[in-house]
């Protein structure tokens, strides 16, 4: 590769990632974060869940009698869906869609103690926390989030490759230099070194990011090209799981048929959890009843059983490995989620997740310290990027705690949808205005950092605060909730702790002549 | 920027989607495993192609390495398109 090259490619690399950083910011520290997803879910709801009962588990049947009892008009070709208990979660949860006389879709999620089948005065979907991380990631929350991420995530692509182009020749002999004399250096060098070392992950995030975004174009070209339009049928070739499409009959059937199913299923399958069923048509004659098994550490997990309501008897068994197109998705979708392993492997995506922060700031830091030198280069200009790399890399830490402390602290009639949002989005607008108030005048964006790494530091540690408070003051965890509290309450230390050491080892002035090392020393030492 | 964006982007979505369309009409037997192939290669591929033009001295050197990339799959594509059957479900 010619020296020109590597001169346009070192360009590019540095504008895109100047660009894209504030939303891919964003998108990586809630998707590090949404690693922990179901542990936040049920950290979040620990003051308000049901207690584990003891006693025998009644049949999914009594379940599926007590909401035949409220009458929902369920369209046939909707699921019902049900999560058996489990020991992370011991009560039946159910969610479907009624429809309206008009054709709207209403949402409905209703629990169920396993002992009694009575239902409980519980909703899950009221601990929006967990959702709203994982949709910031997804989509930022905004329309044509999804796209507008899809996008995003592929100049990140982009940068992957061209950042590989550009230290390909010196990937092995410098890999361990780190030049500690120069800001800048150390800057580079750490950018370097972790962006060489999460390289394959790095590559899978950027590639599934794709993949989930923006498939969609791939799908439908592909469909007009090869198949002239018809997508059924490239769908059909792809191998993914079709859902039973079932009408009413108008006859009715005893629901106990689905526990004979999940009895014979277990029997058939004894190495293999049955976590979920979807009925379609439940009561029906012509109801169907897909039963979800789950193989543990697996890059394919789920078998999909499919079995007719009326008699029990068998229809067909899917599993994705049968489709190449089906599996390699399934395959990279478990890669991007690391759900084939457990908590250890989750703390090492959370942590490499993390690092990708750390290289979209010192990809900053460095652009910053390139322009500072630059006598032609606009300081207002140079104030703004200053002003939005803090904002987007502290105001986002600062902005996360406080969704959590809104989670907790609020009372849970509060609408959270609409609350745990604004917070966030608050925080992240209150963070630029100090930063960009800092920045116009000069010398003070570092003292900024460090005041708002302090304030991060200190709102990540008053959850685990407020629980502990609790706990000693008599508040019980449920033991099936104890190990996600524990564990994100550690999450949020460490990420507490993360925060002032980093405000500690800036306010001493360890770095010198960095980005924002301009402060005047006596504000500071 | 603007002009290597869209350029890399334009050509990089053409290799992206004719690429394995082609291969698909020519080999129908393989069209699941070349749908397979093109998530991951595919997608690297477009990718690979904005790259590629950001790696360009200029636009107009930018605008040119899309069109060597696009053009001539564009043709092979459409060749390939009149006279393969392809699949069929």
């Amino acid at each position: 590769m010619n020296k020109e090259t590597l001169k346009n490619l070192t360009h590019a690399h540095a504008w895109l990632g100047l660009i894209i950083s504030g939303v891919l910011m964003i998108v990586f520290v809630c998707g590090s974060i949404s690693f922990f997803r179901h542990n936040i879910t049920q950290w979040d709801s620990q003051y308000h869940a049901p207690a584990a009962a003891s006693g025998e588990v009644v049949p999914v049947s009594t379940i599926l009698d007590n909401i035949a009892a409220q009458n929902f008009a369920i369209p046939a070709h909707h699921n019902l869906l049900i999560a058996l208990p489990s020991a992370e979660q011991p009560y039946y949860y159910t969610a479907f869609e009624t429809e309206t006389a008009d054709g709207h879709h209403v949402d409905h999620q209703l629990n169920f103690d396993a002992v009694t089948g009575q239902q409980l005065p519980f909703d899950l979907d009221t601990f929006y926390l967990s959702d709203m991380l994982y949709n910031l990631h997804i989509s930022l929350l905004l329309p044509y989030g999804t796209e507008i991420v899809g996008v995003i995530t592929l100049l990140f692509f982009v940068m992957v490759m061209s950042g590989l182009c550009m230290v390909l020749k010196k990937m092995i002999s410098h890999f361990y230099q780190y030049r500690t004399n120069r800001n800048k250096d150390t800057y580079l060098d750490g950018h370097t070194l972790i962006g060489v070392s999460s390289l394959p992950f790095t590559f899978v995030f950027a590639l599934t990011g794709v993949m989930f975004n923006l498939s969609i174009v791939l799908q439908a070209g592909f469909g007009f090209a090869v198949f002239k339009g018809d997508i059924p049928a490239l769908i059909q070739t792809a191998g993914f799981f079709q859902f039973p499409q079932v009408e009413y009959s108008g006859n009715a059937v005893n629901n106990s048929q689905v526990d004979v199913i999940l009895k014979k299923t277990q029997t058939q399958y004894p190495n293999q959890a049955i976590k979920i069923i979807n009925i379609y048509g439940a009561g029906d004659e012509n109801g169907e009843v897909e039963v979800r098994l789950h193989e543990q550490n697996s890059l394919v997990p789920t078998t999909y059983l499919t079995y007719k309501l009326k008699d029990a008897s068998f229809i067909d068994e899917y599993n994705s490995k049968q489709a190449p197109t089906a599996a390699t998705y399934t395959v990279l979708s478990n890669l991007h989620f690391g759900e084939f392993g457990g908590i250890t492997l989750k703390f090492v995506y959370f942590i490499l997740g993390f690092s990708c922060c750390y290289l979209i700031l010192s990809g900053n830091l460095i652009w910053l310290e390139k322009r500072e030198n630059n006598r032609q280069q606009s300081k207002r200009g140079l104030a703004f990027v200053k002003a939005m790399t803090l904002a987007l890399s502290t105001g986002t830490l600062i902005a996360v705690a406080c969704s959590f402390i809104g989670a907790r602290l609020t009372s849970i009639s509060w609408d959270r949808t609409e609350l745990l949002p604004t917070l966030f989005f608050c925080a992240i607008g209150v963070s630029l205005l100090h930063a960009i108030f800092n920045s116009m005048q000069r010398q003070r964006v570092r003292l900024a950092m460090v005041q708002q790494l302090f304030v991060a530091a200190l709102l990540f540690t008053i959850c685990p605060i407020y629980d502990l408070i609790n706990t000693i003051f008599g508040h019980t965890t449920h033991s099936y909730q104890l190990l996600d509290v524990v564990l994100v309450n550690a999450m949020l230390l460490v990420v507490a702790g993360f925060c002032f050491t980093l405000a500690q080892y800036k306010r001493r002035g360890l770095v010198k002549n960095s980005a924002f090392d301009d402060t005047p020393k006596p504000i500071l030492e | 920027m603007w002009h290597k964006t869209f350029a890399g982007m334009l050509s990089g979505l053409i290799v992206m989607i004719l690429v394995p369309s082609i291969i698909s009409l020519i080999f129908p037997q393989l069209v699941g495993l070349i749908l397979a192939l093109g998530l991951v290669f595919a997608l690297s591929a477009w990718a690979g192609v904005m790259t590629w033009c950001y790696g360009a001295n200029t636009n107009k050197q930018a605008w040119l390495r899309a069109a060597k990339a696009a053009i001539p799959t564009i043709i092979i594509f459409i060749g390939v398109f009149l006279t393969a059957t392809g699949p069929t479900v």
